[in-house]
């Protein structure tokens, strides 16, 4: 490890050598910055991972039993355990979708779970993302720039490579595909994620498109070559969001989108990873209920733990989070990317009772959270010397004909001492995610 | 009373764009279907132009048509033809199922409601009423009695409390504000389009799930949906209905028209 | 792979254009700074006239210290450079990482030049890096289509600017000849009417250069 300490400038050139940026929307325009990079990695030994993975399976797994429940027989719904207004109210809740079954029944193809552990020890699972989860390439690439830039410290230590990443991704494509090529569709050029869609384009071997060579012709997908020819295309591994999929189904305005694309799909002539809908799933208030849809669906506990939520929906709940307001972290159900977040006890008192207000006008937009006490990771400041910072892990899980947990992840932090925000749209930056294979 | 009447119903829609257009995509809703109030027969729809029309329905049973007219054109033509025998009984459809249609009791963007429409619903004093048919038809006499009818006003993507603190709006204000009221009851109700007696466009209203049926309200006439009606799609809200959606390359601009008649042709 | 798209021609097409365009005119400048070290301080505004871009410079001084590296002008070489990487990032998995990487180094060495105390020596770095970059175009893209349109982009933007920088005819018959040899290899579409009457003209001696450049710009559809 100090290997990579001593090497931090030259990794950190290699990153910028090969371009390893995100970009970032600053009074309208765009802007690419580079990912800041931290090279002390978090480590994750093998004991603690075979019990992570463990728990991401379960927790996965249910998650895709629930969408093909919610879209399906909605048995869940039928015997209580979530109130409907919770799934038909959620955002993601797309009625378009409802008794359509993606190929081979799999909603959630790639899965980004982020994870806390708190000073306890113990890991607290903060978020679901099963939308379009993005992050896996920066630790794919800083691996093999580290690993380059200072080898001896990979020979010391067992470190299982986490540079498969891009050939899971792609047996994840192949299992699924319809019979064609696979593509990955992204917003274009200015999108924050247009490196990562570009690099695992690269690496899977499917094709970068931004949907304008891609025509739906009855219910098939092709992709047009420049003399005109049509090859069919098998799946899409998608990376825009479910509005702008398909203007003939979604959002009429897209300009983004592919027209029928949906139609193409619900007749099982192409595989959309991850699923349209999915949103309905990884909604904030949804996430309350995860561990009681595992119970349902397996009879199991979950390994994972939540963190304690309380939903104000419930009046004990409401009662409990007015009583404790300044202690609690409060979410905006709509929100994502660490906007929407707010922590009670920082409120001024007038904002504070308008808030009150809002909360008890419109409780389903609101979950509570206790705050988690995190176990700080340290980083290097720019002195070069380390201080603690709270850091995150987003976990990325994959499902074919099985569910495996990619071992590494993405590791955020936050650069501000006083933030528990580490989204890199707000600042925070990266580190390796070492699991160690004994 | 009950009559049956046979009415001859014709939808045109023509659009013409300034310049020509190519790859042309397009999806279609206004395929009127039988329920248990209404008979529908000859239904005859043409599109201009396109090699293959394809067809789905979406999860509220509406019938969409589609397709794609990728060589270069500068009008568009849909004609929907044919008759309706109406006024076979005095709801639409019968449940014994209601919770499949719990998703119809939640608020969608369009019929959220506001602070104006909150005050509005209390106004209303609905929980002094008996039961949802009740109640639906006191929000339906309340609307048409506070809510003016004025074109021009708000506009496709209008909700319904940006109409009520207008004060004006056309059918498709009229209806979302009665979804907004309803839901606000937790009773399942859904947007309706469809066709009335007489020259002009299409029309909109609400639908109710009373006791297990669905009944018709039009709150832009004060008047239950009868034999005059013809009941075409329904949704949650307009956006789920809208008639005609198109996407296309070339720089052009679009002049779209949409003529509706319905005669009444029984003897 | 091997199915290459119209937009995605267009990206390579532009790719080897911006190349190219970076290349020529830096060349150019380090040329021009030279001459305006004593021989024609002015020379600034024969530069801008013949390289076709609107003189808002001002001074020599203005001039050398913002030309190359000035992001909001869009005539400056670094914005030609950024629009090169434009291209090329959404051509990742045509041309691969590795090559892009020479782009971004390019990138680095402008911005590090315009720092530096010895700019135009650093500038250097810059053409070392694009050269790299056409190396990896030869060396590590297989597809031999995907070399050939960015080499066909290449050449019709040499070309061009030769012509416009008052070549000699020799000069501009060599790369007329490079040019043509991947305009068929790319399979790009282009009028063959204008190529035969580009070529009838190169062989009448005296040629006019304005005119054969303007049915340069018209040869490619797109």
């Amino acid at each position: 490890m100090d290997g990579l300490i001593k090497h931090s400038k030259t990794i950190n050139k290699l990153l910028s050598r090969y371009g390893v940026k995100f970009g970032i929307y600053k009074n309208g325009e765009f802007k690419e910055q580079l990912f800041p990079f931290d090279p002390i990695p978090r480590i994750i030994d093998y004991n603690e991972f075979s019990n992570l993975e463990k728990g991401l399976i379960q927790r996965v797994q249910v998650l895709n039993c629930f969408l093909a429940d919610v879209y399906g027989k909605k048995q869940i719904i039928k015997d209580g355990v979530i109130p409907e207004e919770f799934i038909y109210s959620a955002k993601g809740f797309l009625p378009p979708c409802d008794g359509v079954f993606p190929q081979k029944g799999i909603y959630s193809h790639i899965s980004g779970i982020d994870l806390v552990q708190a000073k306890d020890n113990n890991w607290y699972v903060l978020e679901d993302n099963l939308r379009v989860p993005s992050g896996a390439s920066y630790p794919m690439i800083a691996r093999e720039l580290q690993r380059r830039s200072a080898p001896e410290t990979f020979m010391e230590h067992r470190i299982i490579d986490n540079r498969n990443y891009a050939d899971l991704l792609k047996e994840v494509m192949d299992y699924v595909n319809t019979g064609g090529i696979n593509v990955i569709l992204s917003p274009g050029r200015y999108n924050a994620a247009f490196f990562e869609h570009s690099y695992l384009a690269e690496k899977t071997g499917a094709v970068l498109t931004t949907g304008n060579d891609i025509v739906c012709e009855n219910d098939k997908v092709f992709y047009i070559d420049y003399d005109g020819n049509k090859q069919r295309i098998g799946a899409v591994y998608r990376r825009i969001s479910d509005e702008f999929l398909d203007p003939m189904t979604f959002n009429e305005e897209s300009l983004i989108g592919i027209p029928h694309l949906f139609e193409a799909y619900k007749k099982g002539n192409v595989a959309l990873l991850n699923a349209p809908g999915n949103g309905v799933a990884d909604d904030k208030g949804i996430y309350y209920f995860v561990p009681k849809m595992i119970r349902y669906y397996l009879g199991e506990d979950s390994i994972l733990q939540n963190a304690p939520t309380y939903l104000p929906y419930y009046k004990k709940d409401m009662k409990y989070v007015l009583d404790n307001f300044d202690n609690l972290v409060i979410k905006d159900v709509a929100e994502a990317g660490g906007y929407g977040v707010i922590f009670g006890s920082s409120l001024s008192k007038d904002k504070k009772a308008d808030f009150i207000d809002l909360l008890k006008n419109e409780p389903r937009r609101f979950i509570a959270q206790e705050v988690i006490d995190f176990y700080d990771l340290d980083i290097l400041d720019e002195k070069g010397e380390r201080v603690p910072r709270k850091a995150d892990l987003r976990a990325f899980v994959l499902t074919d004909g099985k569910t495996k947990v990619w071992p590494s992840g993405l590791t955020r932090f936050s650069r501000n001492p006083d933030s528990f925000i580490v989204n890199s749209s707000q600042g925070g930056g990266f580190k390796d995610t070492w699991v160690l294979s004994r | 009373m009950i009559f049956i009447r046979n009415l001859k119903f014709c939808y045109t829609l023509n659009a013409e764009y300034s310049g020509d257009i190519t790859h042309h995509n397009f999806s279609f809703m206004f395929s009127p279907h039988d329920t248990n109030r209404q008979r529908i027969e000859n239904l005859n729809i043409e599109i201009a132009d396109c090699p293959k029309l394809n067809i789905t329905r979406d999860n509220f049973k509406n019938k969409r048509y589609y397709g794609l007219i990728d060589k270069p054109h500068n009008k568009f033509s849909i004609k929907v033809t044919g008759n309706a025998l109406t006024g076979l009984d005095i709801y639409e459809e019968y449940t014994s199922e209601p919770v499949e249609y719990s998703l119809l009791k939640v608020q969608t963007s369009l019929t959220l409601p506001g602070l104006k429409l909150r005050e509005y619903h209390n106004g209303m004093e609905l929980d002094k009423l008996e039961n949802d048919y009740e109640k639906a038809l006191h929000i339906m006499h309340t609307i048409y009695y506070t809510f003016k009818y004025a074109s021009g006003a708000t506009v496709v993507h209008s909700s319904a409390e940006e109409a009520l603190r207008l004060g004006m709006g056309v059918c498709q204000d009229y209806a979302h504000i009665m979804l907004s009221v309803l839901r606000m009851e937790n009773i399942p109700c859904r947007y309706v389009v469809g066709m009335m007696l007489g020259e002009g466009a299409s029309h909109a209203w609400a639908e109710v799930l009373c006791n297990g049926y669905w009944y018709g309200f039009d709150p832009t006439n004060n008047k239950l949906v009868n034999d005059e009606y013809i009941r075409v799609s329904a949704g949650r809200d307009s956006s789920d209905c809208s008639v005609i959606r198109g996407n296309f390359y070339g720089l052009a601009n679009q002049r779209q028209k949409e003529i509706v008649s319905v005669e009444d042709i029984s003897n | 792979m091997g199915i290459i798209t119209l937009e995605k021609s267009n990206n390579l097409f532009w790719l080897g254009r911006y190349t190219e365009r970076v290349h020529t005119t830096l060349k150019f400048y380090l040329k021009g700074t030279d001459k305006m070290i004593d021989s024609d301080p002015g020379y600034y505004a024969v530069y801008c006239q013949k390289v076709g871009i609107t003189n808002i410079y001002g001074s020599r001084e203005n001039f050398v210290r913002t030309y190359p590296y000035d992001e909001t002008d869009p005539n400056s070489i670094i914005s030609n450079l950024n629009r090169a990487y434009d291209n090329a990032i959404v051509m990742r998995d045509y041309i691969g990482t590795e090559t892009m990487a020479y782009i971004q180094l390019a990138i680095d060495d402008i911005k590090h030049a315009e720092k530096s105390g010895s700019p135009l020596a650093d500038l250097m770095l810059v053409i070392d890096h694009l050269l790299a970059f056409w190396g990896c175009v030869n060396d590590i893209i297989d597809d031999e289509q995907i070399r050939n349109i960015i080499k066909l982009g290449k050449g019709i933007e040499r070309l061009d600017l030769y012509l416009s920088l008052d070549k000699s005819e020799f000069e501009i018959k060599k790369e007329f000849r490079r040019m043509k040899q991947f305009l068929s290899k790319s399979h790009m579409h282009y009028d063959s009417d204008t190529l035969f009457t580009i070529e009838k003209m190169l062989n009448e001696e005296g040629f006019n250069y304005l005119n054969v450049r303007s049915l340069v710009r018209g040869l490619i559809q797109q």
